[in-house]
């Protein structure tokens, strides 16, 4: 008999403590992408049918096989899905591998929640029929190039799932490898904390979007790196390399974070442009909030290029 | 000029607690945790920016902390600024330091003892004595005491002598203390200028007398009221009475309030020394007054020691507390031998004593009785009984006689009366010693008629010091000098045995009753009858009176007098009695005296003073005879009480200071010293506060 914990009666299904006991990525991305179309429908219902582009109301001589049996089952209404896989959308998902992304001080690392924004996002555009490739940054990259078969998950999944993050890291070459897999009208989803001290990723992302390439940027960070919460004195030391400072957080805190959030406050700024989004998502949140906001974001970006 | 002094320069040390918060950041660099972190370039990039900040602050946090302790620890020292002396003039000075060691001195101003305000001003004066300074030390209490002489230099010595000593429970004459102050100066040389410093509570109490005048001519003379010169309240029991009517027992405390201000306690009386409450009550107390509270208890069957206690939050402690003795009550067991028994009442030898010492009578007086044939006398057991009467009988027989001669020997009362049974012979002959005096014949009295009612004599001497006749008045004296006798045994002229004593006469000198000892026990010839056959007396009022008294004091009761009262340092009369030459007390503190009562008789030497009463409470006696055994004693302690005067801790004015000592003396008062030093603790309070806000708003920032 499977007793649920009162913890878990409490919390929101998809809350990182839940989704932290759930085995296996593609069962927690399988729930999050649940969640991400659960809000999808329930934004549209509440008035926003301006952003219900992939949906239309069926009319005869549309496939059938396009009915959106979800949305029948729950409102006896039938409604059509209609794919932008139709314009051969290839994205690439570029996700940070670094020593950095193991950082945690919740239940779920920063990798750990990473994995599951990509995998989930995976899901969903696989479900579309969208071509879905993975690039996962490290000092060695692993590409696996844009694949349009639902069977593909499978190979996504096992790789984030296996694979051991370490090491430094170079954002640029996600740029680099989504021009090489996608081409010009591709889509490039780079989930990383951004802590990287050069910062020509940035214009090479700047660049892609000049291009035309959609680029949504999820930057993934742990509740400490945000609010700096530490009291006692401590060494810190960095994940990356051997840098260490001796620290009386109390002291620094406040320059921190206003250090910090400068620096969220210019990367949101830097990303605001034609064809790029920019969402925050910080590992103490479900993980399907910041993918609901993120592809409105997208949504709203494609329709300012168009 | 000012200097820094302290109150308490004891509590110093705490000072070193001010090195914890640099102690805790010196451990705490070896303690410190590794913490992985990510975002360590905006960290090292914070740090490069506010390295020089965040050295201040660390620096300003450290030292706030260290302020806090130190300000703290500082102000439990007591810091004031004291305004500087006068710069000592050149050349010698002797001063004579004089401690009050008077009870007064253990009164507290606030949390502290007088007397160890004293000690502190001592040491005070002897630290920052000048060059040329020289001290003596005097300490008046019950007696004045030189403690350190010839005057000296060295304060070391002197801080020496200081230590250990401790104020008496007496009092103290400080005028004189200053006279034999002045008389230790002129013993010094060179002489230089003179100065007599009292260090006191300055209580009037302690002034009694004007000094002859100039008697302190030449001499700066200080009284340092060490506990400030503000009224302090005080509560004594002054009195503790306690009246004995049969079982009942009553004790009537007095409590004495020395203060303005009105008061309420609480009196509790309660066993010694297992502190079992026997009672308790308030009592209310208007500005300078006197109350009382009566308890009535129940008396026990032997005596027990009581403390009568007030609660109050006063001034001095030791004077809110008095010890009481309540006496047991146990009825004196007699033993009535009839020697003219008779089915006819009035006919019976003993129906007037009965009746005297009947139930209710005798109740109230302890006194119960049975009554025997005098051949039942022989079978008797007389362990249980404390007096005999042989009234009207013939002599006894050998048993009967040898268990009264035991009797007697162990401390027994013995009444034997005369009547026609009396067989003078056979008494003589059997009795013997046991006869206060022999007796001779049996005798008519006065101008007795034949035919006619006998006129017989009236009483003439009346022994009135003897114990059984210490109650009775003039008025009681005369009724029973109007007792007629008209027959009585007279006894053989100049043969009385030694220590015999006669209590009361005929007016033609005729011994009436006579007492007499044999060892421990008291034997007392009545020359007439118990009855009415020989004379009037059981028709007369004071038939009853007296022959209680007479049989109650046979049997040790009237002796339980109220053991003696004195106060502390006055002698106590120990008076010599019986077998007794060697008393053991046992004072307050558990330490034993003894006390020889020495060889003579007791009419040379009726008591021994023994003057060690220096200890306040109960000191128990037990008396010793010549081989060692234990024997009774008129009482069984006395009580050594606290000087009332002591307790009355008003301090003397300056004007009545003058007309007692003199016009060149001062009265140094706590005004005097505040003038002259400013407390700082408030300060350093208000120091320690200021850094807790500061740290606390740096901390936040």
């Amino acid at each position: 008999m499977n007793q649920a914990t009162p913890l878990a009666d409490q919390r929101h299904p998809l809350d990182p403590e839940v989704l932290a006991r759930v085995q296996g990525l593609a069962l927690r991305a399988s729930r999050v992408a649940e969640g991400v179309l659960a809000g999808l429908h329930r934004s549209a219902r509440q008035g926003e049918s301006v952003d219900f582009a992939e949906h239309k109301p069926y009319s005869p001589g549309d496939d059938l096989r396009h009915l959106d049996w979800r949305v029948l089952g729950r409102s006896d209404r039938l409604i059509v899905k209609r794919y932008e896989t139709e314009t051969n959308l290839r994205a690439m998902l570029a996700v940070d591998f670094s020593a950095s992304m193991t950082y945690r001080s919740a239940s779920l690392s920063k990798v750990d929640y990473g994995a599951i924004l990509a995998a989930t996002l995976a899901s969903l555009l696989l479900r579309q029929g969208d071509a879905v490739g993975l690039h996962l940054l490290q000092a060695r990259p692993l590409v696996l190039p844009p694949v349009g078969s639902p069977e593909h998950l499978k190979n996504i999944v096992e790789l984030l799932q296996h694979r051991q993050a370490a090491g430094p890291t170079r954002l640029v070459a996600a740029a680099e490898s989504t021009l090489a897999h996608t081409g010009q009208h591709g889509l490039l989803v780079l989930i990383s904390d951004l802590l990287e001290p050069e910062e020509n990723w940035l214009a090479a992302l700047r660049m892609l979007a000049a291009r035309g390439v959609e680029v949504m940027v999820l930057q993934v960070l742990d509740r400490d790196e945000v609010d700096f919460p530490f009291e006692d004195p401590a060494i810190f030391e960095s994940l990356e390399d051997d840098r260490r400072l001796a620290v009386y957080p109390q002291g620094l805190r406040q320059a921190y974070r206003r250090e910090f959030g400068n620096w969220l406050q210019s990367l949101r700024r830097q990303l605001a442009v034609p064809g790029a989004s920019y969402q925050l998502a910080v590992t103490d949140t479900p993980p399907h909030r910041p993918l609901i906001q993120a592809l409105h974001q997208a949504r709203l970006g494609l329709r300012q290029r168009g | 000029m000012r200097s820094l002094a302290f109150s308490r320069p004891d509590l110093l040390w705490t000072l070193l607690a001010a090195l914890l918060p640099l102690l805790i950041h010196l451990l705490n660099r070896h303690r410190t945790r590794r913490q992985p972190f990510a975002a360590m370039e905006f960290l090292l990039r914070v740090q490069r920016q506010s390295r020089r900040r965040l050295l201040l602050r660390q620096l300003l946090l450290l030292l706030l902390r260290t302020v806090v302790i130190a300000a703290l620890a500082l102000a439990a020292a007591g810091p004031r600024l004291v305004a500087g002396r006068q710069a000592p003039r050149s050349g010698l000075r002797q001063t004579v330091l004089v401690l009050d060691l008077s009870l007064s001195m253990r009164s507290r101003l606030e949390r502290h003892e007088c007397f160890q305000q004293a000690l502190r001003r001592a040491r005070r004066y002897l630290r920052q004595a000048g060059p040329g300074e020289r001290f003596c030390l005097l300490g008046a209490g019950q007696d004045i005491e030189v403690l350190a002489t010839p005057c000296n230099e060295r304060a070391a010595p002197l801080l020496d002598r200081l230590s250990g000593l401790r104020p008496g429970w007496g009092t103290s004459d400080l005028s004189a203390a200053a006279l034999r102050a002045v008389e230790l100066l002129g013993q010094q040389a060179p002489a230089g200028r003179r100065r007599v410093i009292l260090l006191s509570d300055a209580a009037a109490h302690a002034f009694p007398e004007p000094l002859p005048a100039d008697s302190l001519a030449g001499v700066e003379l200080v009284v340092d009221a060490v506990c400030g010169t503000d009224t302090r309240d005080n509560l004594a029991v002054a009195a503790a009475g306690v009246h004995q009517q049969g079982q009942a027992i009553a004790v009537e405390a007095a409590v004495r309030l020395y203060g303005e201000q009105r008061h309420q306690t609480r009196l509790t009386i309660a066993t010694l020394p297992d502190e079992r409450v026997l009672a308790s009550g308030f009592v209310s107390l208007a500005g300078n007054s006197q109350g009382s509270k009566r308890f009535s208890l129940r008396a026990g069957p032997a005596p027990r020691l009581a403390e009568v206690s007030l609660e109050a939050a006063d001034a001095l402690a030791a004077d809110d507390r008095r010890q009481v003795l309540l006496p047991g009550h146990r009825s004196a067991r007699l033993l009535l031998v009839d020697g003219q028994m008779s089915p006819l009442p009035l006919r019976d030898e003993l129906f007037y004593l009965e009746n005297a010492l009947s139930q209710a009578q005798a109740s109230a007086a302890g006194l119960s009785y049975r009554v025997i044939t005098p051949e039942r006398l022989g079978r008797e057991k007389l362990s249980s009984t404390e007096v005999v009467v042989l009234a009207n009988c013939a002599a006894p027989g050998p048993a009967a006689l040898a268990s009264l001669r035991a009797f007697v020997a162990g401390g027994g009362g013995l009444l034997l009366t005369a009547g026609e049974h009396t067989d003078i012979d056979a008494s003589n002959r059997l009795l013997g010693e046991l006869l206060p005096w022999p007796l001779r014949d049996v005798v008519p009295l006065g101008d007795n008629r034949p035919g006619q009612q006998p006129e017989g004599l009236v009483l003439g001497r009346v022994d009135t010091s003897h114990p059984v006749l210490q109650a009775f008045g003039p008025e009681q004296i005369a009724a029973l000098r109007r007792v007629r006798t008209w027959r009585a045994v007279a006894l053989e002229p100049g043969r009385a045995r030694p220590g015999s004593r006669v209590l009361l006469e005929y007016e033609n000198g005729t011994p009436a009753l006579v007492e007499g000892r044999y060892r421990r026990g008291r034997v007392v010839l009545l020359t007439s009858t118990l009855d009415r056959d020989w004379n009037n007396w059981p028709t007369r009022g004071s038939y009853l009176p007296f022959f209680q008294r007479l049989l109650a004091y046979l049997s040790g009761r009237l002796e339980r007098r109220p053991p003696p009262e004195v106060a502390v340092g006055e002698p106590v009369e120990l008076p010599r009695d019986g077998e007794a030459t060697r008393l053991e007390l046992r004072a307050p503190d558990g330490s034993s005296r003894s006390v020889d009562l020495g060889a003579g008789t007791t009419a040379d030497f009726p008591a021994v003073r023994f003057g060690g009463t220096l200890l306040p409470g109960w000191w128990s006696i037990r008396a010793r005879s010549g081989s060692g055994a234990e024997v009774t004693y008129p009482f069984p302690g006395f009580f050594v009480r606290l000087p009332p005067g002591e307790s009355d801790l008003q301090v003397i004015a300056t004007d009545k200071l003058r007309a007692r000592l003199g016009s060149q003396a001062r009265l140094l008062t706590a005004g005097d010293e505040q003038d002259r030093s400013r407390r700082l603790d408030w300060l350093m309070l208000l120091l320690a506060a200021a850094a807790v806000l500061a740290e606390s708003f740096l901390v936040r920032r």
